[in-house]
């Protein structure tokens, strides 16, 4: 019988750590099969961030390592200036990239630095047990903003994506989103373009995708892509924003 | 071959830090260490090596850190406010046993302070490297010759031990110049099978999983690996105590006084010694030049019944070097301190009337 589908051998038959419903799995599956369909399982190397992703290491087969919250871009770029012939995936959430390590993540995004951003944004800090993140919607509930999250006190939603490809020495810049299969295999495009850009003709690239945190928005997992496509994707909409 | 050449402090130590291997720097400038940063920005091109202005030293710390994990020698320079930016890293540095070079040029008080050399960031790279109690290598040259030397061999040893290793000079003696010796260009090891190098996995080479916490290993959850490689890490800080303690003495034959001073504070009291001795006073020079490990067992083998009275010398206020020389010298050894702060320079004809005050 012909095998048209396989769990990935990048993947490690450890299981993961994320909460059932979470997307990360997905993400985490995405990369690990497009490493092998450009037959890089044995060459790439990922970074593992403070977050829910914090174990990331464990559930793949590739060399990873970490960073302290926010600087994995610095780290990143470190490594990939001194090896620039090893494929680098930075893969990181929205408080790391977006909060703690903007400054990081800005400056390595406006030097062309030549690594592969993966950023899951879900809206809240998930490890740390639901917190607002510059990424968490105007009048979202969150552990830390109870009555639902007041743009003047806690600053509106910060769009990465957006400020990211201002730029002009990033060289692929989207956002896609986990929600549904058809958008999972847009994402997995996305992922396979980015990289597919490292290795080919270097430079920078970021993919920031969208995913869900059911635990800490007290959400049933089966509800959450209904949710993001009527709430989440209207302010953070799916697509190509540079190359 | 060496050359011997008259250069600055900052970019003499530089100079010997790339024949040392290094190929990676990353830095943001602050005085008084511009003049390193701005030296490795053309210099290290010259030599195939990477530069990168860092947009603070948050990421300075981080990108030589990446650099460590791809195999390169790796190197930093910072003052003061810098470095205290620079803690989180350290600790993870020391957590991971990643082997990367520091250098504090340091500077004057707390916060913005002043850009004067002083010693102030004693007890904050010698007693802990950030958060968590995590140790480092730390060595105070007096001369740039001796920086020079010491950064030469800063990547096998801390190759040796995977540790961080610090190098604390000072705005004095990164100004300055001085006729120096510089080594010949010596290679880098291939680090690419350590442990803490990440890369292409050749001939089916497991994953490396490498966390800045010991939380794998045999010893059931993360918890007991922690404790357990901690110990371990405690462990390889007291056989520094044993192996790696350095340290000078200074015309300390028939000594009856003894002053104890590191860095450029010792340099200055090498003056004062002279002169003293040209009196006919019979006074020497202790300089600890690893400050970590401290030369415990040397200082506390000072004998009552030849020494009597150590004046110690730094560059701060308050004390912190003082309290750690006191903590180990015999209490019946009568002891004062001569310190000058704000970024005031100590001055040998003080340093001198300290000496006296105590006969």
């Amino acid at each position: 019988m012909e095998s048209v589908y396989q769990r990935s051998k990048a993947l490690s038959a450890a299981s993961t750590s994320f909460c059932p419903g979470c997307m990360h799995s997905t993400a985490v599956k995405l990369i690990c099969e497009v490493s092998e369909e450009l037959g890089i399982q044995d060459d790439l190397v990922i970074m593992a961030p403070i977050g829910c992703a914090v174990y990331l290491g464990v559930f793949v087969q590739f060399d990873s390592f970490g960073a302290p919250h926010g600087r994995p871009a610095a780290t990143g770029t470190g490594f990939k200036r001194s090896n620039p012939d090893v494929p680098l995936i930075l893969y990181q959430g929205d408080g790391d990239c977006a909060s703690i390590g903007i400054a990081e993540t800005l400056h390595a995004a406006n030097r062309g630095e030549g690594f592969t951003v993966i950023m899951i944004n879900n809206q809240v800090y998930g490890m740390t047990g639901g917190q607002a993140a510059p990424t968490t919607l105007p009048g979202q509930k969150t552990t830390t903003s109870q009555y639902g999250k007041i743009t003047e006190d806690m600053g509106d939603v910060i769009k990465l994506a957006e400020i990211i490809a201002s730029f002009n020495a990033p060289k692929y810049v989207t956002r896609q989103s986990l929600h549904t299969p058809k958008n999972i295999l847009a994402a997995k495009k996305a992922i396979k373009k980015a990289l597919e850009i490292q290795i080919n003709e270097g430079g920078y690239s970021y993919v920031e995708l969208m995913s869900s945190c059911p635990t800490n928005w007290k959400m049933d997992p089966k509800d959450t892509p209904k949710y993001m496509e009527e709430v989440v994707l209207k302010e953070f909409p799916v697509g190509d924003l540079k190359g | 071959m060496s050359e011997k050449v008259v250069k600055k402090g900052n970019e003499a130590l530089c100079e010997a830090a790339l024949r040392a291997g290094c190929r990676f720097f990353a830095g943001y400038p602050i005085t008084p260490q511009t003049t390193a940063t701005e030296y490795l920005s053309w210099r290290m091109k010259e030599v195939g090596g990477v530069f990168v202005q860092a947009e603070s030293e948050l990421a300075a710390i981080n990108m030589i850190a990446g650099s460590a994990h791809a195999g390169c020698r790796s190197m930093t320079a910072t003052s003061g406010p810098g470095l205290s930016l620079m803690t989180e890293t350290l600790s993870v540095m020391a957590g991971t046993r990643l082997p990367t070079v520091i250098v504090d040029i340091q500077r004057a008080g707390a916060g913005i302070g002043g850009i004067q050399g002083a010693q102030g960031d004693f007890y904050m790279v010698t007693k802990t490297l950030g958060h968590g109690g995590l140790q480092g290598l730390v060595y105070a040259p007096d001369t740039i010759q001796e920086s020079v030397d010491i950064i030469y061999e800063a990547w096998d040893i801390a190759e040796k031990y995977r540790t961080p290793v610090f190098i604390m000079t000072d705005g004095t003696m990164g100004q300055m110049m001085e006729a120096v010796e510089i080594p010949d260009f010596k290679d880098a090891p291939d680090l690419s099978d350590q442990p803490y190098v990440a890369g292409k996995r050749k001939d089916g080479r497991a994953k490396r999983l490498i966390t800045d916490s010991p939380w794998f290993g045999s010893k059931g959850n993360a918890n007991d690996n922690m404790e357990y490689f901690y110990a371990e890490y405690e462990k390889m800080y007291e056989s520094w105590e044993e192996n790696e303690v350095r340290y000078e003495e200074y015309m300390i034959d028939e000594a009856e006084y003894l002053i104890i001073a590191w860095g450029t504070s010792a340099r200055v009291a090498k003056t004062s010694v002279k002169h003293l001795r040209n009196q006919g006073i019979k006074v020497g020079l202790l300089r600890p030049i690893t400050l970590a490990p401290f030369p415990k067992k040397q200082i506390a083998a000072i004998d009552k019944n030849k020494i009597k009275a150590v004046l110690t010398v730094e560059m701060t206020i308050p004390s912190q070097f003082h309290h750690e020389v006191t903590r180990y010298l015999d209490k019946d050894i009568k002891v004062d301190t001569y310190r000058r702060g704000g970024g005031n320079m100590v001055l040998d004809e003080e340093i001198e009337e300290a000496v006296k005050k105590l006969m």
